[in-house]
């Protein structure tokens, strides 16, 4: 692909979105509950045929159908990173200089692609299209996007600490085929298969994509035409001005003018390798399937209580790396109901995985308008033309093909709202919250569960993320303990931890006074602690607002950073926010997650 | 043994005969009449009651409820039940009351079965017991973390709720258990003792108390308790053995949190009862020698110290969750198992019908003022979830499924930006829709409906305003206007906006199931259901719908059926193989023990019941699990067959296993469209599932179904001619259309729509093309006719069959099964 220099997405394309004649408001009310209908049930689909947990338990997907101008016109995405986020993958897929032309495509076809530099967000979400014809006619596309917890690189879970290209973080779908009228490629499916690990759940979660989008097709087919097939085109059009429009109110009711702020991004050090000396002294004992023992493990229990009851070991936060610090810049133009977000002044692409796509980017803005202007606001073709963004190519936020992507999705999108939140707070000082803790606070632990008499046991991997403090409000303190702005993703409970998995977890509560002081305090942070109990196995822990804390907003303290430990021989070793580390059975790694910001002054 | 506090003379010698162990032995001699059976269903506006009469008169009434004293009405109602019908009636409307049969006295015993709300609205109201949560070291804040979700994710003003607990009633202890179920710290005697002291000074009124794998060892959690008995309390390990350590904190918190006020509910509405005097409740002797009144009118033992063991009149028994009734003394040591009740009854009345006319797949909508809730009857039983949530708090325990949206006639129509939305915004039942004149201000569905003049000017609706139909014309008029509609397209509008609603969700509940409306037959019933009857089988494309007799208190009438269930669960945590047989009797062995525990524990155990399993598995790695049943282990069993102390169960046989694994195959591929018959099959918990009638209900419950058939011109003895004649919209055109009233019609009355059918709680639309008939059980059938099916709408469809014909690849098969048109 050329060049185009900076990158100026959700400009109008696609003619004219109201309708010449008037429609009926009644008839429009019903077609807009059968399309959030037929979005809805592929989501169900998608969740109740999908294999991996991840889709299945945490709905990490989303859902969205499209007019022939690729114009976005429902969607259902069940977490804000996924926010208006497909648009450009169709586009770059199926539009000018795509890969594809919409006239090639037959009844029965899913096109596939996770390239992150044609409209993907990072590798492991892989994004399905299958058009929608009737009587032979295309009449729109069904597109689902989900998050397959393994696509092959050099780290489990395909989110490698430090990774520094995208080669090492997996397997690139360059736009293809995956059905063909109906017939599965079978060489295209083997092709990403191979390339993972977990190859037969990869299967069923496409194998679930590829249903839901049948299924949305089907109902598109049955309810999108109740009216005409001519109607349908007037609806949707007409669905897509109401959103546009009720957008522009809500940009409307900002002042005109340019608001800009700037916010820090943590690099990682060495790519995010750490080691220590020592090794667990005694380990204890585990039995043939990894569960602790009597009473040694109990042992271990003590010996954390004793010292994380003496002095909260580890809680304060400790200067552990010296990493760069980068900056994100956006200005942000409010002219009459429209909305331009310029990032211009923000840092080059980096040599770690921090890049974020555009379409990432284009998620994080529009969770930051939504949430700030009204959340009833449906999100489609029409209300995202009211917030255009720009970013140079090449930069942090518009990576050049080839650059590390994967954290830009968990890491980089949250401090994507950060700023876009400081930048507005003081047009809407009524609205804006605290910073959020802005991270995701992604680990990873992998290993070989011990068995007795079987020399090489099966792997497994164990992912979560952690939650932390949200920031106050001005009208209310920040949740404590809660996934923030991009994601909502649940934890797993402890007890399917420790059945599933050589662990246990010895801790799991608040973080007591983490969350920065105000009128309205900040939510506080989470601290989980985690026994390992497998053989020798490794830890990836992806993360920031460790050198950085989650400001406050108007006289209010920022919350506390976070703080990441490894306790080996009883001695706290403090960890990088980005680390990639080698666990022994006994060591006990220990995630404090950061509180938020306060809002307002403390009252005396 | 029982201690009378209240009551005299005859009530108290006829108690202490029957107290104790004689009871059983004396009770077939001793209990001739057949007693009254009761249903009452008391929700936070109305308390509905259904009365049987001994000789199969049919009676029901309303009463206002009584938030603060919730025991009032009850027993206003249970006063009311006593009176012969078409005696002197009180404060109650009556619904479609029948006159006496020829023969029926006042009935000698009342066999009373309530479903209340008290609970869940303590819950929704924040008005429980201060709880004190005890839990592992560690995790303090289980309960303030839950699944770390925030529930508004776009919407800030949107937070979940504080914890039942507050943070100064956590108490943590230093105890583990690991995932084997090992004990790898017990708890120590002094801290236990501390703990006790702590808990004791800090104002607690009840104790929940859930450790770690509990649910695989509950040694630790009991050897906690022992120190903790001066306080009601609930334990998870007992309450709820499975795991998912906050779902099951969540749901031992919620039952310790309603314990207390369940406790003083009960304990008032017992002794209550017993100062009914005995001419109040026109008690006869009806069992032909005995000394005064055969009520089982025992009261009224009540111990605060330790479990609550009741002794209680009339045989009361409370609504649960999971749709049986059991009694006072039973319910109140689990009052958590009462907080989802609310919708249970009109599931359970549904699948009355069900067998009653042999349509075994129903689907339900109980549409009422603020919402409409859904639930599906499949061949005859109603289906069930263990995942609830009461005000955003989890409770895991079995309860009837339903499904809620916010649709009902309250619903707000609004303009939004051209585009039409109704729902789920709510005018509630204050201020109303406009037609209550009682101050609201923007139309509802209720509002399109009287305007349609499908609900009529005589009706009396909620708060038993008549309609102010100018109210709603204004309304609806003003609507239009904002539109740019004409006044008719602006009704037609909202119907069809709030029916699409509907409609899609319960699209969502089958297909959620893998299931399609086409096989369903749809039953309408609440306030506002039968309304939209005919326009939401047009939009699902059903061809049958049921409106049952007594819609508007249908839910009293599946209380007023409602027999005793239990449920009890062993989890496993095995591979489903061969050998896991000897697990399974285990657990089998276990279940048993618990089922006799709780029979032996009831003053009057039934007398016959069945008994089935299930098995909950999954493929190992999976985190959902799927129910298959293991028809080798169900049974029946009769007392006079076996004592149910004797009862056990079968063992498990190698050979069944195959079979096993390939019906959950089989459903998973039903479900997900996929099986994956190399992967290991995994037994999460094995369910067992007892249900028996009330003991002395079931000849009552046979002639119920003639009962209901029993109109006043049953026999026919010339159909009404209709009572008036009004336009109505229909199909965008103003037609006059009869007005019938429901009272009036007996079995085989058979008309074509449009029409209306009135009756004083309840509007029935039949829409053109469509007949009713009323059937032997006083069921309005509906069915459309024939002919309007052919000259059907709509094109598009020959494409569809035309484009699809080439696609037979395996992903397909996670669609839904929908028949080719």
């Amino acid at each position: 692909m050329s060049d185009p220099g900076p990158t100026l997405i959700g400009r109008d394309g696609g003619g004219p979105l109201t309708p010449g004649t008037a429609l009926d408001p009644g008839r429009l009310g019903v077609m807009q509950s059968s399309f959030d209908f037929i979005c809805a049930e592929m989501g169900r689909s998608l969740q109740r045929s999908a294999f991996s947990p991840n889709i299945k338990e945490r709905l990490d997907a989303s859902c969205a159908l499209f007019d022939i101008r690729m114009q976005m016109f429902a969607q259902a995405e069940h977490i804000p990173v996924h926010l208006g986020s497909m648009p450009l993958a169709l586009e770059m897929m199926l539009g000018e200089g795509g890969e594809f032309s919409p006239g090639e495509l037959r009844e029965g076809d899913q096109l596939m692609t996770n390239d992150p530099f044609l409209g993907g967000s990072h590798l492991p979400d892989i994004t399905l299209v299958r058009p929608v014809f009737t009587g032979g006619e295309l009449m729109g596309y069904c597109v689902n996007r989900a998050h397959h917890s393994d696509v092959g690189g050099c780290a489990m879970g395909s989110l490698p600490p430090g990774s520094s290209t995208i080669e090492d973080e997996g397997v690139l779908i360059v736009p293809t085929l995956l059905a063909r009228g109906g017939t599965i490629d079978r060489e295209a499916l083997s092709g990403i298969l191979n390339a993972t690990v977990t190859s037969h759940e990869r299967e069923g979660d496409l194998m679930a994509q590829l249903g839901a989008n049948e299924l949305g097709a089907r109902w598109f087919t049955k309810y999108g035409f109740k009216f005409g097939e001519a109607a349908f085109v007037s609806y949707v059009g007409a669905i897509m001005e109401n959103a546009r429009a009720r957008m522009a109110q809500c940009i409307g009711a900002v002042p005109d003018g340019t608001y800009r702020a700037v916010e820090y991004l943590e690099l990682p050090v060495n790519g995010g390798e750490v080691s220590f000396a020592g090794r667990a002294t005694v380990p204890p004992p585990v039995t043939c399937d990894g569960m602790p023992a009597s009473p040694e493990a109990g042992r271990v229990l003590r010996e954390y209580w004793d010292i994380t009851g003496a002095a909260a070991a580890g809680d304060e936060p400790r200067q552990v790396d010296a990493g760069e610090l980068i900056a994100i810049d956006v200005s942000i133009g409010i002219d009459g109901g429209e909305a331009v977000l310029d990032f211009t002044g923000t840092a080059p692409q980096v040599d770690c995985n921090l890049n974020a796509p555009l379409s990432v980017v284009m998620s994080a803005v529009n969770y930051a308008f939504r949430s700030l202007m009204d959340p009833s606001v449906p999100i489609n073709a029409g209300s995202l033309r009211q917030v255009k963004v720009v970013a140079p190519k090449g930069c942090l936020l518009n990576p050049r093909r080839g650059a590390a992507v994967a954290a830009g999705n968990v890491e980089t999108s949250q401090r994507v709202v950060d700023v876009i939140f400081s930048a507005l707070a003081p047009a809407l000082p009524d609205v804006v919250p605290a910073q959020a803790m802005g991270t995701m606070n992604n680990l990873i632990i992998g290993g070989r569960r011990p068995l007795a008499g079987v020399e090489r046991p099966a792997p497994f991997t164990y992912y979560e993320t952690i939650g932390g403090g949200e920031g106050a409000y001005p009208w209310r303190p920040g949740q404590s303990g809660v996934q923030v702005h991009m994601t909502n993703t649940r934890n797993t409970p402890v007890e399917a931890v420790e059945t599933a998995y050589p662990l246990m977890v010895i801790e799991h509560s608040l973080r007591p006074g983490s969350g920065g002081a105000g009128r309205h305090s900040g939510g506080s942070g989470i601290r989980k602690s985690i026994l390992y109990l497998g053989d020798e196995g490794e830890a990836s822990l992806v993360a920031s607002r460790r050198r950085t804390r989650p400001e406050g907003l108007n006289g209010g303290n920022p919350g506390r950073a976070g703080v990441d430990v490894l306790i080996r021989d009883g001695t706290a070793h403090h960890l990088p926010g980005q680390s990639k580390l080698v666990l022994r059975r006994g060591d006990v790694i220990s995630i404090h997650t950061p509180g938020g910001g306060g809002w307002g002054r403390a009252r005396k | 043994m029982v201690e009378v506090t209240g009551g005299e003379g005859g009530v108290g010698a006829a108690l202490s005969a029957t107290a104790g162990g004689e009871r059983l032995k004396e009770r077939p001699e001793r209990r001739k009449g057949r007693p009254a059976l009761v249903g009452i269903d008391s929700g936070g506006t109305f308390t509905d009651t259904l009365v049987l009469y001994p000789g199969g008169t049919l009676r029901s009434f309303k009463v206002t409820s009584t938030p603060t004293q919730p025991a009032d009405a009850i027993l206003e109602c249970l006063e009311l039940a006593k009176l012969l019908p078409g005696g002197a009636f009180h404060t109650g409307d009556a619904d479609g009351m029948d006159p006496p049969a020829s023969g029926e006295r006042p009935p000698s015993r009342m066999d009373v079965a309530v479903g209340t709300t008290i609970a869940t609205n303590t819950v929704l109201e924040r008005k429980g017991a201060r709880v004190a949560f005890v839990t592992t070291r560690g995790f303090r804040d289980m309960l303030d973390i839950g699944r770390q979700r925030r529930p508004g994710l776009y919407d800030p003003t949107v937070t979940k709720p504080p914890p039942l607990v507050p943070p100064d009633l956590v108490f943590e202890v230093e105890e583990r258990v690991n995932a084997r179920g090992e004990l790898i710290i017990e708890p120590g005697n002094d801290r236990c003792i501390q703990l006790a002291r702590d808990i004791r000074g800090s104002g607690a009124e009840s104790v929940a108390l859930c450790t770690l794998f509990s649910f695989l060892n509950p040694a630790n959690e009991r050897a906690i308790s022992v120190h903790l008995s001066t306080l009601p309390m609930s334990v998870s390990s007992d309450l709820l053995p499975q795991m998912r350590e906050y779902e099951r904190a969540s749901t031992t918190v919620l039952d310790a949190y309603v314990k207390p006020i369940i406790w003083h509910f009960v304990g008032e509405l017992v002794a209550r009862a017993s100062t009914l005097p005995d001419e109040v409740l026109g008690f006869e002797d009806m069992g032909g020698g005995e000394g005064g009144s055969d009520v089982d009118m025992s009261l009224a033992h009540f111990d605060h110290g330790t479990e609550g063991t009741f002794t209680s009149p009339v045989a009361i028994n409370l609504m649960r969750s999971n749709g049986g009734v059991t009694p006072l003394d039973d319910a109140v040591n689990r009052p958590g198992e009462l907080l989802l009740s609310g919708p249970a009854g009109g599931v359970l009345g549904a699948v009355f019908l069900a067998k009653l006319t042999g349509e075994s797949n129903l689907l339900c909508l109980d549409m009422g003022g603020t919402s409409a809730d859904i639930s599906v009857i499949i061949d005859g039983e109603a289906q069930w979830t263990g995942s609830g949530m009461v005000g955003h708090h989890p409770l895991a325990l079995p309860m009837v499924e339903v499904v809620t949206i916010g649709a009902g006639g309250g619903s707000i129509a609004r303009d939004d930006q051209g585009i039409l939305s109704v729902g789920p915004e709510s005018a509630g039942a204050k201020p109303g829709p406009m037609c209550y004149a009682m101050g609201g201000t923007e139309p509802t569905v209720t509002d399109a409906n009287v305007c349609a003049g499908r609900i009529g000017a005589s009706t009396v609706l909620g708060e038993r305003v008549p309609v102010q139909h100018g109210k709603s014309i204004e309304g609806m008029a003003a609507l239009a206007s904002q539109l740019g509609m004409s006044a008719d397209e602006s009704i037609e509008a909202v119907l069809d906006v709030v029916n699409t609603r509907m409609a899609h969700a319960a699209r969502g509940v089958l297909s959620s199931k893998g299931l399609d409306p086409a096989d369903f037959t749809l039953m309408t019933f609440g306030g506002s259901g039968p309304l939209h009857a005919c326009a939401l089988a047009d939009e699902l494309e059903m061809d049958k719908v049921i409106i049952p007799m007594h819609p508007g208190v249908f839910s009293s009438l599946g209380i007023l059926i409602a027999g005793m269930k239990y449920h009890f669960t062993s989890t496993l945590l095995a591979p489903l193989d061969a050998s896991c047989c000897t697990s399974i009797d285990a657990a089998v062995e276990k279940l048993f023990g618990m089922y006799r525990e709780k029979l032996a524990a009831l003053e009057v155990p039934p007398s016959r019941g069945t008994i089935r399993f299930m098995a909950a598995l999954r493929y190992l790695g999976q985190s959902f699990e799927i129910n298959i049943p293991i028809e080798a282990l169900d049974g029946h069993w009769d007392l006079s067959h076996r004592d149910p102390s004797s009862l056990t169960g079968a063992s498990m046989k190698e050979e069944v296993i195959p079979a096993l694994v390939e019906s959950f195959n089989a459903e998973h591929e039903r479900l997900y469209g996929h099986r994956l018959s190399d992967a290991a099959v995994e037994m999460v918990a094995l369910h067992m599932r007892c249900e028996s009638s009330r003991p002395g209900a079931e000849k009552a419950l046979q002639t119920l179904g003639l009962s209901l058939g029993n109109g006043p011109h049953k026999g026919g003895a010339g159909w009404p001619t209709s009572k008036e004649r009004r336009k109505c919209l229909v199909g965008g055109e103003w037609e006059e259309v009869n007005v019938w009233s429901r009272v009036s019609m007996g079995e085989g009355w058979r008309a074509t729509g449009p029409m209306v059918v009135e009756e004083p709680l309840c509007t029935l639309f039949v829409d053109r093309g469509w007949s009713a008939v009323v059937d032997e059980h006083g069921c309005i059938v509906m069915e459309r006719l024939k002919e309007v099916e052919a000259g059907g709408e709509s094109g598009g469809s020959g494409d569809d069959n035309d484009s699809d014909k080439n696609i037979d690849i395996d992903y397909r098969q996670a669609l839904m099964r929908e028949e080719p048109r």
